[in-house]
């Protein structure tokens, strides 16, 4: 098995197909491809079964929708078994999901909803991150992400937030440069500063994806759109900052050509290729002194693995 | 505001009769409460468009009455299940209690819900442990050992012939009308297809589902019981095509590798 490294385009059901009917051709510009395990466990037929067929081709890396990390409710125990024995078969380095609340007094929101950034969230997050972590044995990977209104009692900003749950947690970070371009635009603030507060060497891989602007000052993080520059520029600013992490475009509706899809990849392959090399794996718990994320299988070995913390997920329907 | 009350406000605010109280407990002097109003809408959209897409035809028969059916799922019986596509069954299952009473739906209604998820649960259904079950050795059918049939079909029970109603077409071709149907995926080609069972293919076939651990023998007399069917040599040769077409059809996958109930 080849490594998630370069680019990478987020699997959706709308381009499944084609993609197996493509996966002869060269396509140097796509590396690996990411899935939502919601998307696949505890089912049968077309979808899972192309996704066999596309793992004969790239390497996939997991990201999650529905383990509400942020939520009050406990982690869902049988969610994280069928989890964690999806994440042993498609071999995923490493598996991401949001710093967010999405299920919440037995209700099911199926959206990403953001929460206020304080103490007493961190605290809450890094006790379900290692609770989470220790259930898996894949490392996690936790992702920021785009709100829309300030949520109250907030005292902490979204780099220090974030910082202080990985570093509390000893987790790993799914940086999303296009939601720190959303939140950055929405709220009125300074992409860059807030980048520059975030834990770059935790980055295990960056998400990047277009917007849809509902108003002149408000954007609505929709990725049904091409990648617009000022989030390529900001990748790129990332990109010198972290050197060459993995970087995967999501497109969730509004489904391009296959070659106007293609060709954002092309764009994205080429800042990832000018940036410099990574010095050493990111830092987290889980990737502890291994170099293990950026070997041949991509796996912890089990031992390791096991010693670490445990993380996860998001999904689509057919 | 702690944690706890925080979602509390949130999730009353997405699923919730009142919204607007909501959004005053949620709002900071700092923030815009048009954005919490907003937060409402996608949620409520994004679970309409997934109900809308996957139901059309309930959504065609319940025309203007839609959005007010979906406003009450959501407020009655809100999603709970961490997977999107559990969402279908939870619609389901609420507009087959619900709709029947539902001002302005067909009596119907209830039904072609069911059907409608029978559809999509059939798509989604796993099937690698029964392929595990099945002893190849025992050929298409043991009489003294359990039948394996494939996880990917259901089998439902009709007073109405909802499954007449294609999308876009005329809903008068439902009449009142008991059937019964076997819903199940190609295993080649994935799609799902339908197929109407006559009284002793329905026993058969719901006989086999009741009881995975009876032998096939007692489900074969239990359903020509109920089908009113003398066991002669015509019932064992329709019996025999009638395994022959499941098999054909991915449905039927042959003996089981335990032994039945009772038989040693």
């Amino acid at each position: 098995m080849s490594t998630v490294d370069g680019v990478g385009l987020g699997l959706r059901f709308a381009f499944l197909d084609e993609l197996v009917e493509r996966s002869g051709d060269p396509l140097p510009a796509l590396r690996w491809l990411e899935c939502h395990p919601e998307n696949y466990m505890r089912r049968g037929g077309r979808f899972p079964a192309g996704l066999t067929r596309l793992r004969e081709r790239w390497p996939f890396a997991t990201h999650g929708l529905s383990m509400s990390l942020g939520g009050v409710d406990p982690l869902d125990g049988e969610y994280l078994r069928t989890l964690r024995g999806f994440l042993d078969e498609v071999q995923s380095p490493w598996h991401s999901d949001h710093l967010c609340v999405s299920i919440a007094h037995g209700r099911a929101s199926h959206d990403l909803l953001s929460m206020s950034f304080n103490e007493e969230l961190v605290r809450h997050l890094v006790a379900r991150i290692r609770q989470a972590q220790d259930r898996l044995s894949t490392p996690l990977a936790v992702e920021n992400v785009s709100y829309y209104a300030l949520p109250p009692d907030s005292d902490l900003d979204e780099g220090d937030f974030v910082s202080a749950v990985c570093a509390e947690a000893d987790c790993l970070l799914m940086l999303d440069v296009n939601n720190v371009y959303v939140n950055a635009f929405n709220h009125g603030q300074d992409a860059r500063a807030i980048l520059t507060k975030m834990p770059l060497e935790r980055v295990v891989q960056m998400h990047v994806a277009g917007h849809f602007y509902e108003e002149p000052d408000f954007i609505l993080d929709t990725h049904d759109t091409a990648i617009v520059d000022p989030v390529y520029e900001l990748l790129e600013w990332t990109l010198a900052r972290t050197g060459r992490v993995p970087v995967l475009l999501e497109r969730d509706s509004e489904i391009p050509a296959w070659d106007d899809l293609y060709a954002e990849l092309v764009r994205l392959d080429a800042l990832w290729r000018a940036a410099p090399e990574r010095g050493r794996a990111p830092r987290s718990r889980g990737a502890r002194g291994t170099g293990a994320l950026t070997r041949n299988t991509g796996r912890l070995p089990a031992g390791q693995a096991d010693d670490a913390g445990g993380m996860l997920r998001h999904g689509n329907t057919p | 505001m702690n944690l706890e009350t925080y979602q509390h406000n949130l999730f009353s605010l997405l699923f919730g009769t009142d919204p607007e109280a909501s959004v005053a407990a949620l709002s900071n002097p700092r923030g815009r409460p048009d954005r919490w109003r907003r937060y409402r809408q996608m949620v409520r959209d994004r679970l309409e468009e997934v109900a809308e897409n996957s139901f059309p035809r309930l959504r065609e028969a319940l025309g203007e009455t839609w959005p007010a059916a979906v406003a009450r799922w959501l407020s009655e019986a809100p999603p709970r299940s961490p997977y999107l596509r559990d969402v279908h069954g939870e619609f389901a299952r609420w507009a087959e209690g619900a709709l029947p009473d539902f001002k302005g739906a067909a009596p119907w209604s209830g039904e072609l819900a069911r059907y409608e998820w029978a559809l999509l649960d059939t798509s989604y259904a796993a099937e690698e442990q029964a392929a595990r079950d099945v002893d190849p050795a025992a050929g298409a059918f043991a009489m003294g050992r359990p039948a394996v049939l494939t996880p990917a079909h259901r089998l439902l029970r009709l007073q109405w012939s909802v499954h007449r109603a294609q999308v876009g077409y005329d809903l008068s071709a439902i009449v009142r009308e008991s059937c019964a149907l076997c819903v199940y995926r190609d295993p080649v080609s994935h799609d799902v297809r339908v197929l109407e069972l006559g009284a002793f293919a329905a026993a058969l076939l719901e006989g086999i589902a009741r009881g995975p651990e009876r032998a096939l023998l007692e489900v074969f007399r239990e359903a020509a019981e109920a089908s009113d069917q003398s066991i002669d040599v015509e019932l064992v040769e329709s019996f025999a095509e009638l395994v022959a077409d499941l098999m054909d059809r991915g449905v039927w996958l042959g003996s089981s590798t335990a032994a039945a109930r009772g038989v040693r």
